[in-house]
């Protein structure tokens, strides 16, 4: 693998990099001459660079505190940013080559010198004074191209031309490898080496974003598709409601394979038995006993409530009270099984005013059951549906034509009669 | 005295306090009123304290991986302090040192001290006191 030595120019001098030390999370980065103890001043910029949010260098690597030692001291100014980057992505890669002191900068088979600021995209900005720093590294550089080592020189496109001119001028050219650099991403292209594992996190992390961002594209145009389509399926069933087809086509479609259809019918079920909860409360239905006291004058005949249970001592009579409390005008369809196996009791149909009360008796107990329906549209098939119930009651579940009520949009309230009055309410 | 601490040589001027207790007393008593942080004796269980909280911010102590024993002393303040923090003191009877604090930027400041400094055995003592001012 090939192998690195970084080199910083500044104006004053060429600088080496003699270690990097990876510290512990606590300890902010800090920039020192070789072994010293104090950091140098542009060491605050250097956290900057190295800690997330503002910098890069932990994006890379992970780690977000280092120390870095120079050769000499680096006071101002930003350009060290260029090789302090590709110094650390080539220490994470383990080809990165220390100097080894002010005099003696390394000997390396591979020499890196650049000069240059990144911002958080890793485009390299140009920077001052690029002819004054190859002046100070030309005697370094001349030794190098002696020594017939491989010098890529590194600058921004604006700084190029500058560099250009220097470089001819000392007739550099043919000896080094002089690459305009727009992005440190491109670096590795350059240096035959696979720089940054970090990078392609970076690139990785920008995918990764993408696909993020496609994928809830797509989630949010099968959820509007799906929303039209179980919309306008509902839409239909709502238009339906009155025709003859329309318990027969819900029916279907909640068996249906489409997914939407069975859905939209699901919902419109769901939807409708909301609305059947809300009638309910337009008839409310009392017990009233008939009064019947002690020898202390004292009440016999109260009911009970418990749950959804009335009870009463069998000996006490009792009507039913039913009073249209919806404030609009209520028709209501009553539906009185026969305790008796034998003979029928008719179903009743009435239009209730608003505030208006209906008292059926329950004489000698003779009802079984009471299934009041009731809506603030009339409609005739109610009556079928209820007297379907009546000739196929051992066949059809009650169940099933509650739902179809509900489906039609009505209010309904059952109740079930057993021995020592107990009533029941199906809810 | 407030004012003068800070040019105190580690000579005379804290050799005639410490010789007697109840200058000495006097002294850190003084100190601690005279101080933007105190942080005082810890209770801890390790002979060896790397983190020492108080009130109003922490202070660690860490070992550089660089193994050359350079330790780093780092002061972390909740809020901006609006006049500067130039120093901190550690001190446990008649032993007393200073150490000189940078700049906090962020409100947070880090030294850089050698190992062998007699500073460093004594922040990490938590039989003493620290003042920051």
């Amino acid at each position: 693998m090939n192998e690195f030595l970084v080199l910083v120019p500044t104006t004053q001098k060429l600088v080496g990099i003699t270690d990097i030390i990876e510290e512990n999370k606590g300890v902010l980065p800090v920039v020192c001459v070789t072994n010293e103890l104090k950091s140098l001043p542009i060491s605050n910029e250097y956290k900057n660079f190295v800690q997330n949010p503002t910098g890069i260098v932990e994006n890379f690597t992970n780690i977000s505190s280092y120390r870095i030692d120079v050769t000499d001291e680096i006071n101002t100014g930003n350009s060290w940013q260029l090789s302090f980057a590709i110094a650390h992505l080539l220490h994470h890669k383990n080809s990165l080559i220390f100097s080894k002191s002010k005099k003696n900068l390394g000997d390396a088979k591979n020499i890196i010198w650049s000069t240059g600021r990144l911002n958080k995209n890793l485009d390299l900005i140009d920077v001052n004074h690029i002819t004054s720093k190859l002046e100070i590294s030309l005697p370094y550089l001349r030794e190098a191209i002696q020594n017939k080592v491989n010098i890529n020189i590194c600058v921004s496109p604006n700084n190029y031309n500058e560099a250009f001119l220097f470089l001819k001028k000392h007739g550099l050219l043919k000896y080094v490898k002089f690459i305009k650099l727009d992005n440190l991403n491109n670096l590795s292209k350059f240096i035959n080496i696979d720089l940054i594992p970090k990078i392609n996190h970076y690139k990785k992390h920008n995918l990764t974003k993408l696909l993020k961002t496609f994928f809830i594209s797509l989630i949010s145009v099968c959820f509007i598709f799906s929303g039209f389509q179980i919309i306008s399926h509902i839409k239909n069933y709502n238009e339906m409601i009155g025709k003859d087809n329309f318990l027969i086509e819900i029916n279907k479609d909640r068996n249906s394979t489409n997914f939407f259809k069975s859905f939209a019918a699901f919902l419109f079920s769901y939807i409708q038995n909301f609305e059947r909860l809300s009638k309910s409360d337009f008839l409310k239905v009392n017990f009233i006993s008939n009064f019947s006291y002690n020898e202390d004058r004292k009440s016999k005949c109260n009911f009970l409530k418990k749950d959804n249970k009335f009870s009463l001592q069998s000996h006490c009579n009792y009507f039913i009270e039913m009073t249209n409390v919806s404030g609009r005008k209520l028709y209501l369809w009553i539906y009185k099984k026969n305790k008796s196996v034998l003979g029928d009791l008719p179903l009743e149909k009435s239009i209730l005013a608003p505030g208006e009360k209906l008292i059926l008796e329950n004489e000698n107990e003779k009802i079984n059951r009471l299934i009041l329906v009731f809506s603030d549209k009339s409609n005739n098939k109610i009556e079928g549906k209820l007297n379907n119930i009546r000739l196929y009651e051992k066949n059809v579940k009650i169940e099933n034509q509650f739902e179809r009520f509900t489906n039609l949009g009505f209010g309904f309230k059952v109740y079930d009669f057993s021995k020592n009055i107990h009533i029941t309410e199906l809810k | 005295m407030s004012q003068n601490i800070e040019k105190f040589q580690k000579t005379n001027e804290f050799k005639l306090i410490f010789e007697s207790k109840n200058l000495t007393k006097v002294f850190y008593s003084f100190l601690k009123t005279n101080s933007k942080f105190f942080i005082p004796k810890a209770v801890a269980a390790s002979s060896e304290m790397t983190v020492r909280e108080f009130d109003g911010g922490k202070l660690t102590i860490n070992k550089s991986n660089k193994n050359n024993g350079t330790i780093y002393i780092n002061i972390i303040l909740n809020e901006t302090m609006d006049k500067s923090i130039k120093k901190l003191y550690v001190g446990n009877e008649d032993v007393f040192e200073s150490l000189d604090l940078l700049e906090f930027i962020d409100n947070q400041t880090q030294v850089m001290i050698k190992q062998t400094n007699r500073i460093y055995k004594l922040i990490i003592d938590p039989n003493v006191e620290i003042f920051i001012r």
